[in-house]
C-alpha cells in the first residue's frame, strides 16, 4: 500500500516545484486563468493529432500539442494591453472558451470522442510511474534553468513591466515555456491539481509576504503540507486521489487566511525582487524600494 | 469464431470498465473485478491496492482496457499484479482496419486469445 503512495507525492511535489514559482508570476500579471486556458489549447493540438490518425499518449501527438500552445503563447504575448480597457482575462477566456468548443466539435469526428474529453479534468496521479515522472523532472529542469539563467528578464517582466524592455519577446518566452509545463502536468495531474498547485500556494505567499524570494519559499512549504497531508489523507480514508488532494489546497489556504491576522502581516501589495535590485543591472533595477 | 475463443472461455479476467457485458455472456469470460468500479470517477487508493492483490492471488492473466486510456496509466495495475495488459479500441473505426462491427469483435476475440495462451 505505501509503495503506491510514493509515486504520486513525489509527482505532485515535483509539479508543486515549478508551478508555485510560475503561480508568483501568474498572480502578479493577474492571468489567474491562463493555465486553464493553455491545458485546453494542448488539448486541441492533440484532438487535431488524433484527427489525423495520431494516438494520444505517442510523441508526435505531444508534439501537436506543443505546436498549439506555441500557437497559444503568441496570442498571449500580444495581447497584453496596459492601456486597455479590455483586461488580458477577457483574452484568456475567450481563448479558453472557443478552444474548449473547438476540441468538442473536432472530438464529435473521431471514433471515441466523448472518452478522450472526460479524461482531462480529474487527472490520474494515482496511475503515474517512475518512467512519466522521470521525464516529467527533465522537462521541468530545463524550464527552470532557463527561467534561473534569464531571471532577471522573467522577473522584470511580470512583476516590474515599467522598467522591462521587449517586453512582447520576454512575454512570449514566458508563456512558451509556461505553456510547455502545462502541456505536461496536465496530462498526469489533470487540470483541478494543475490549477491548484499553481494558484494556491501563490496567493497564500502573498498573504504573508510582499518579498519575492520569501514568497517563493512560503509557496513551497504550503504546497508540500497540502500535497502530503492530501495524498496521505487519501490513503488513510480510501478516498479517490486527485479530489482529495485539491481539496485539501483549499483547506490549507483556509488555514492560511485564518493564520493572517492572528499573525497581523501586513504585506505591500507590490512584490519585492532582490533580483532586480542588484548592481550591475542591464535594465534599470528597482534599487529605490529595497 | 467461438473456436478462436477457446484459450479465454470460462476464464476470469479483470476490465477497466463495464464495457464488455454482452461479450462476456456470449464468449463465456468473466470480469471479475473492474480498475473502474464507479465509471469517471477515479478508484481510490485501498481500490488499487486490493486489485493488485487479487491479480495476484488468483493468478488472473488479463486485464482488458479500451484503447482511448493512456497505455502507461493502466500499465501500472498489470505489471504490478503480474496481468498481461491487452488494450482494444472499442467503437469500430477508433484502429486503421477496424471499421465495423465485425472486425472489432474479432479484433478482441484474436487479442485476448493470444493475450491467455501466452500465459
Amino acid at each position: 500500500m505505501l509503495d503506491l503512495m510514493i509515486p504520486p507525492i513525489v509527482a505532485a511535489m515535483l509539479i508543486l516545484s515549478i508551478h508555485a514559482y510560475l503561480g508568483l508570476h501568474v498572480i502578479a500579471r493577474e492571468v489567474i486563468f491562463v493555465d486553464l486556458a493553455f491545458a485546453q489549447i494542448a488539448a486541441f493540438g492533440t484532438t487535431v493529432a488524433l484527427l489525423a490518425g495520431i494516438e494520444m499518449g505517442t510523441t508526435p501527438s505531444l508534439l501537436f500539442a506543443l505546436g498549439a500552445t506555441l500557437l497559444g503563447a503568441l496570442v498571449f504575448s500580444f495581447t497584453r494591453m496596459e492601456e486597455s480597457a479590455v483586461p488580458q482575462e477577457a483574452i484568456i477566456g475567450i481563448t479558453y472558451v472557443v478552444a474548449s468548443a473547438a476540441v468538442i466539435l473536432l472530438a464529435g469526428l473521431t471514433a471515441e470522442g466523448a472518452e478522450h474529453i472526460k479524461e482531462t479534468l480529474t487527472g490520474t496521479l494515482i496511475w503515474v510511474g517512475w518512467p512519466t515522472i522521470g521525464k516529467m523532472a527533465v522537462v521541468y529542469a530545463l524550464v527552470a534553468a532557463f527561467h534561473f539563467a534569464l531571471r532577471r528578464h522573467f522577473l522584470a517582466v511580470s512583476f516590474h513591466p515599467e522598467h522591462a524592455r521587449s517586453i512582447r519577446m520576454w512575454d512570449f518566452l514566458f508563456y512558451v515555456s509556461f505553456g510547455v509545463v502545462i502541456a505536461f502536468s496536465v496530462e498526469i495531474a489533470g487540470v483541478l491539481m494543475v490549477f491548484s498547485s499553481l494558484v494556491v500556494p501563490a496567493v497564500i505567499a502573498f498573504f504573508f509576504t510582499d518579498r519575492f524570494g520569501v514568497a517563493l519559499v512560503i509557496a513551497w512549504v504550503s504546497g508540500t503540507i497540502a500535497i502530503v497531508g492530501g495524498i496521505g489523507a487519501s490513503f488513510l480514508w480510501d478516498l479517490a486521489t486527485g479530489p482529495l488532494l485539491v481539496c485539501a489546497f483549499g483547506a490549507v489556504l483556509v488555514v492560511a487566511a485564518l493564520l493572517k491576522p492572528i499573525l497581523g502581516v501586513r504585506p505591500g501589495s507590490r512584490v519585492r525582487v532582490r533580483a532586480l535590485s542588484e548592481p550591475p543591472t542591464d535594465q534599470a533595477g528597482d534599487r529605490k524600494r529595497e | 469464431m467461438l473456436e478462436k475463443a477457446t484459450p479465454f472461455r470460462g476464464q476470469d479476467m479483470i476490465c477497466y470498465h463495464k464495457n464488455w457485458a454482452y461479450f462476456e455472456e456470449r464468449f463465456q469470460v468473466r470480469c471479475v473485478e473492474y480498475v473502474e468500479a464507479k465509471p469517471g470517477i477515479p478508484p481510490t487508493p485501498g481500490h488499487v491496492a486490493q486489485l493488485i492483490k487479487r491479480i495476484q492471488e488468483e493468478h488472473i492473466d488479463v486485464l482488458l482496457a479500451a484503447s482511448y486510456f493512456d497505455r502507461n496509466k493502466v500499465e501500472t495495475v498489470a505489471q504490478r499484479g503480474g496481468a498481461r495488459l491487452v488494450q482494444v479500441p472499442l467503437a469500430p473505426g477508433a484502429r486503421a482496419g477496424v471499421d465495423d462491427y465485425f472486425t472489432l469483435v474479432d479484433t478482441w476475440v484474436t487479442e485476448l486469445a493470444a493475450a491467455f495462451a501466452a500465459h
